[in-house]
């Protein structure tokens, strides 16, 4: 196996004295899909901000391949949508690091920025303003600015949340598809089990402070989500899908 | 007629007149991003610290310019601090520093040579009351805070400080360095204008702008056209009709504000 993009070495991850993760132990691999999953509270998101740098670990080592380049996908519900901004104003600013500071992007940025949009199939919404735009519109927005860092790594951070079902599955086949036909990397946070597991190679389980890494079958397991999440469940395949449901409202349904 | 045209061409408001070019267009820009950014608070609060500034140069005899600076910068730089906001919201924290240099600022006015007089001057202000030495300073000030406003970053910062951060941003620096312009300007014209003058300037045409406008950069030139409109005619209008200056330009900027916010909800409604 080659090396990996991103590895985290007996890594110890919190605020100040507060330790949130220890000993976590991961490779992130060039072509991976991983997914993390946990409860909330957990630690995804004290990981997501190591791994994007933005948080210094406590202790332990975390290794970025040369030439890394993190495209970012950060929560919709984080932006507001009152600042006056288009479609492609935003996605111009994943070419700013491009620019340069002081200079203003050149007109092969905003010519690749235009592409990016089109990529996430948003060409024709590239001059609307991004609160006119539906949550699921405003997502691949979010998508194509991380496309225009022309990422090597691309993180995405509950991307699903507030979607219906058929938008989610629309955003999650546009994932797919960066990940299939363009041989990206990615990793995907969500506190959604079912997708995250449908679509990984690789899964991490936050579980009491300590990251589990495997694959999803590994993983997908009644005992160890029993675990994780505290309460019994039970975990059903249909395809490719996983269905998971606490076992009480199971029973319930399957009462009725 | 004569009379208010020989007072218009007067170096009083003539130098009236430079300063409020120079706030309109400088304040008007960075007011988008205080209101965008929904910091307006902070602009009072930063303005009334900074007259406590004032306030303390005048009783112990320093230079007004460089004690609501220095005042002004030393808030710029608690407020560009990012804080938990579990145990007390940013919004009480504000608040507190208002009100405790409120007090701080008549107190020290009431033991100065002028009392009252002064804390009246440092709130209400008198553009008109600008010395013609410090007409240069402004204009100074003011371009060099315009060229460094031009910035995409203070955009990506303001909008989405957590990508910037991952793009290699060093977000907090260009915090720092916005709360630093904002109490810069702050500083350095409330001893000549006052709170409110300053406050509405860093508000109100920012307001009317994007309500009116889709875009950032739009926004920008039509809120330094709004403070532009209602710095020249408020001080026409004061001299014309022998009005307090201040009241007269910030009812202007209200005005202007409310016009394109009818505006606005007009041209929303037609596009239904």
């Amino acid at each position: 196996m080659s090396d990996p993009l991103v590895r985290f070495q007996e890594v110890q991850l919190g605020y100040g004295r507060q330790v949130v993760l220890e000993n976590v132990q991961l490779d992130i691999f060039r072509g991976d899909f991983f997914g993390l999953v946990g409860p909330n509270g957990s630690g995804k998101t004290t990981l997501l901000r190591c791994l994007l740098g933005i948080l210094k670990p406590l202790s332990g080592e975390i290794t970025r391949s040369a030439g890394l380049r993190i495209g970012y996908v950060p929560q919709r519900e984080m932006l507001d949508p009152r600042f006056p901004l288009t479609a492609l104003d935003i996605v111009l600013m994943g070419r700013y690091p491009c620019a340069g500071v002081f200079r203003s992007p050149r007109r092969a940025d905003r010519d690749f920025a235009m592409q990016c949009l089109q990529q996430v199939g948003l060409g024709e919404a590239a001059h609307k303003l991004y609160r006119e735009l539906s949550g699921g519109q405003r997502q691949r927005v979010l998508i194509a600015r991380a496309l225009a860092v022309e990422p090597n790594l691309l993180v995405l951070d509950e991307p699903t949340n507030g979607l219906d079902l058929p938008t989610e599955a629309a955003i999650l086949g546009l994932i797919e598809q960066l990940h299939a036909q363009s041989g990206l990397t990615i990793v995907l946070v969500s506190h959604v089990l079912n997708v995250v597991a449908r679509y990984a190679t690789r899964m991490g389980v936050l579980l009491d402070g300590r990251l589990l890494v495997g694959d999803a079958e590994e993983l997908m397991q009644e005992q160890v989500l029993e675990e994780v999440y505290g309460v019994p469940v039970c975990v059903q395949r249909l395809d490719h899908h996983y269905i998971v449901a606490v076992r009480e409202i199971e029973e319930a349904c399957s009462d009725e | 007629m004569s009379d208010w045209l020989e007072t218009w061409q007067s170096p009083m408001v003539q130098d009236a007149l430079r300063v409020g070019i120079v706030l309109a267009i400088v304040a008007g820009y960075l007011g988008i991003y205080v209101v965008l950014k929904r910091i307006v608070f902070v602009g009072a609060a930063l303005a009334q610290v900074s007259a406590a500034g004032v306030a303390l140069a005048f009783l112990v005899g320093w230079n007004p310019l460089l004690s609501a600076t220095l005042f002004a910068l030393a808030g710029s730089l608690f407020f560009a601090q990012s804080w938990s906001e579990r145990r007390m919201s940013r919004e009480a924290v504000i608040g507190a520093v208002f009100l405790t240099f409120s007090a701080l600022t008549v107190l020290l006015a009431s033991k100065g040579a002028h009392g009252m007089e002064e804390v009246q001057h440092l709130l209400a202000g008198d553009i008109l009351a600008v010395a013609p030495e410090e007409v240069w300073r402004i204009w100074i000030l003011g371009v060099l805070v315009a060229f460094l406003l031009l910035r995409k970053e203070f955009l990506l910062v303001a909008f989405d400080a957590e990508t910037a951060q991952a793009l290699g941003y060093r977000t907090r620096w260009w915090e720092f360095a916005f709360y630093l312009m904002l109490g810069g300007l702050i500083g350095a014209v409330i001893h000549l204008v006052g709170l409110v003058l300053i406050f509405g300037y860093l508000v109100l045409p920012a307001m009317g702008a994007l309500l009116l406008c889709r875009h950032v950069a739009s926004a920008a030139v039509v809120a330094i056209v709004n403070a532009l409109l209602a710095t020249v005619a408020g001080l026409l209008i004061s001299v014309v009709f022998d009005l307090p200056t201040t009241a007269t330009i910030l009812a202007l900027m209200s005005a202007i504000a409310a016009l394109e916010g009818l505006a606005s909800a007009a041209m929303s409604h037609s596009s239904r």
